[in-house]
């Protein structure tokens, strides 16, 4: 049976989750913020939400590529996309770009603690799928230098056989 | 040769088979999750329930006819509104037989701003004859509000001494509330007087639905009323509904009926959580019962061989023990730990989902909370292996390991 690759399926969900929440699950305000010249811009959180949009469509990519790609190495390597991109989700409504400060402001109420929760989630997966790739790479690296090893002392037997 | 440990013999029985470890620890975190949400959820709708009959210091609330709907969701989930009563009614209630103390209030929502505000409700209170606001709110203020003076709800944007605009018109937060779980922690506090001006001065009077006939100098939203001790609340609301009703086009609402509302709800929601609580419990030990008996019967050639070796039946039950205690530890652990960190971020998004007032319960009761659906959580393994660990005790190594040869 092929076995499942479920720290990528993981990235996959949470990676949609990420993109679609602050639009559906639990979507930022509505309303913009009116000009001196009349016209209108949009409030923060609306800028978060596109963050989040673009950061969950990178953790979708990674958790896909992960889907195939077996080589531990390069699993490690792209792991580190979702775990920065997951870190980002976080940071975005907490410090780098924020949410509208009134406390019963919707997107202080729900896609703060969403995106806060679902990001730390893809941080911990990602951390996951780096640390299994390690360990498969250091077990890669054992099982070559033992068989190294082996071919090393095999020869050496030869050798002695031959000159006995 | 590196030596085997009793845990090393658990450690591998448990990742041999991930599917079987991860849906037993799955049921424990179901338990753990569901029943630390809904205790510290109960836990915050009691101390709301508490708060709100402890803040609200009257017996009965006369509001305008049709209002009284509007005026519980004001109260319970601060939904601004504005409505209006001739204040001569509060006049002709003092003299009235059973009614210790009458003062009114003024409820206008404001409008919603462009941009991070929300639409609030300003409350205007009579400092005169006030019995229900500011005994409380003398913790943090304990002098008369000055003329461009506000005291805001908790959580109103804007530290005390900062202005708020209001109707145009900017004010000074002279103090902050307490967090109530309330409608008063969206709500704007004011003096009667000055909030009834700022509303004839807004020219916002047809918005607000301001009725013409009213006299423009007298007007409030609602007229509070303490009984005299020992008097029967439903009597004298009869005998005042029957006497003024037409006359000021009254309807009521009765403080105690509210709350017990609110209460057989929060028993109603309790019940129901413990009751699920229960089934996901009773589930759980019934599911890992049976999983442990299976893991005992397929595993008897190996208990077989350890009491061979000279495992002492206490060993092998100290082996299966700590192997279920660790499958309900992960799982207790991480639904504790999960359902805690949702109720943290999410508290108050579930406080204004569930439409009733709600106060999230403090660090320590949140963790004696944890701590203890942590332990009943811990608890279920050992308990529910128990069956199995008496079916080891009557292995025969010999017979054991002759079956299975």
């Amino acid at each position: 049976m092929k076995k499942i690759s479920w720290g990528a399926f993981f990235l996959v969900v949470l990676g949609t989750a990420i993109a679609l929440a602050p639009y559906f699950l639990f979507p930022v305000c509505q309303a913009s913020v009116p000009t001196a010249s009349g016209g209108a811009v949009p409030m923060k959180c609306f800028w978060t939400a596109r963050a989040a949009l673009g950061d969950g469509g990178v953790i979708v990519f990674s958790g896909l590529l992960l889907f195939f790609v077996k080589a531990p190495g390069v699993r490690l390597g792209i792991a580190l996309a979702p775990l920065l991109a997951g870190a980002l989700v976080a940071a975005t409504p907490q410090w780098l770009i924020g949410v509208c400060p009134g406390e019963m402001m919707a997107c202080r109420m729900g896609t703060l603690p969403a995106l806060t929760l679902l990001g730390g989630g893809a941080v911990i997966t990602a951390v996951c799928v780096a640390a299994g790739a390690g360990k498969s790479m250091t077990n890669s690296a054992q099982s070559a230098s033992l068989q190294a090893e082996a071919r090393f002392r095999a020869g050496k037997d030869r050798g002695a056989g031959e000159r006995a | 040769m590196t030596r085997l440990t009793q845990f090393d013999v658990i450690r591998r029985n448990l990742s041999r088979k991930p599917f079987r470890t991860g849906i037993l620890a799955a049921i424990v975190f179901l338990f753990s999750f569901t029943l630390y949400c809904g205790t510290v959820i109960s836990q915050g709708l009691g101390a709301g329930t508490r708060m709100m009959s402890e803040r609200l210091g009257a017996d009965v609330l006369f509001v305008p006819y049709g209002y009284d709907g509007k005026i519980q969701n004001s109260l319970l989930r601060g939904e601004p509104s504005s409505f209006y009563l001739d204040s001569r009614f509060a006049d002709d209630l003092r003299g009235e037989k059973g009614v210790d103390k009458v003062t009114s209030q003024l409820f206008i929502a404001t409008l919603r701003a462009a941009c991070c505000t929300l639409p609030v409700q300003l409350i205007g209170i009579d400092p005169r004859t006030d019995f229900v606001v500011r005994p409380w709110m003398a913790a943090v203020i304990d002098r008369p509000l000055g003329e461009s003076e506000v005291v805001v709800g908790h959580k109103i944007i804007g530290r005390v001494g900062e202005t708020i605009q209001l109707f145009n018109r900017e004010f000074i937060i002279a103090a902050r509330l307490d967090s109530t779980g309330m409608g008063f922690d969206t709500s704007v506090f004011m003096d009667l007087d000055r909030a009834r001006r700022l509303l004839l001065l807004s020219d916002l009077g047809p918005h607000l639905n301001l009725p013409d006939q009213l006299d423009r100098n007298t007007f409030v939203s609602s007229t509070l009323v303490k009984a005299s001790p020992l008097v029967d609340i439903k009597e004298l609301v009869n005998a005042l509904s029957q006497k003024y009703a037409v006359k000021y086009n009254l309807d009521f609402v009765v403080v105690a009926g509210m709350i017990s509302d609110i209460a057989s709800a929060l028993h109603m929601f309790s019940g129901f959580v413990y009751i699920f609580s229960g089934i996901v419990w009773a589930l759980a030990l019934v599911v890992i019962a049976l999983v442990f008996s299976a893991i005992v019967r397929e595993r008897r050639k190996e208990f077989g061989v350890l009491r061979v070796i000279g495992a002492s039946r206490a060993a092998l039950a100290q082996l299966v023990i700590t192997e279920a205690l660790l499958l309900s530890s992960a799982g207790a652990l991480l639904g504790t730990g999960t359902a805690g960190l949702i109720m943290r971020l999410f508290s108050a998004y579930i406080s204004v989902a569930l439409q009733l007032p709600s106060i999230s319960p403090g660090t320590a009761s949140l963790l004696f909370t944890g701590g203890g659906v942590f332990l009943l959580g811990l608890l279920t393994g050992p308990l529910a292996c128990l069956p199995a660990v008496r079916k080891l005790g009557r292995i025969d190594a010999y017979i054991a390991m002759r079956e299975e040869a």
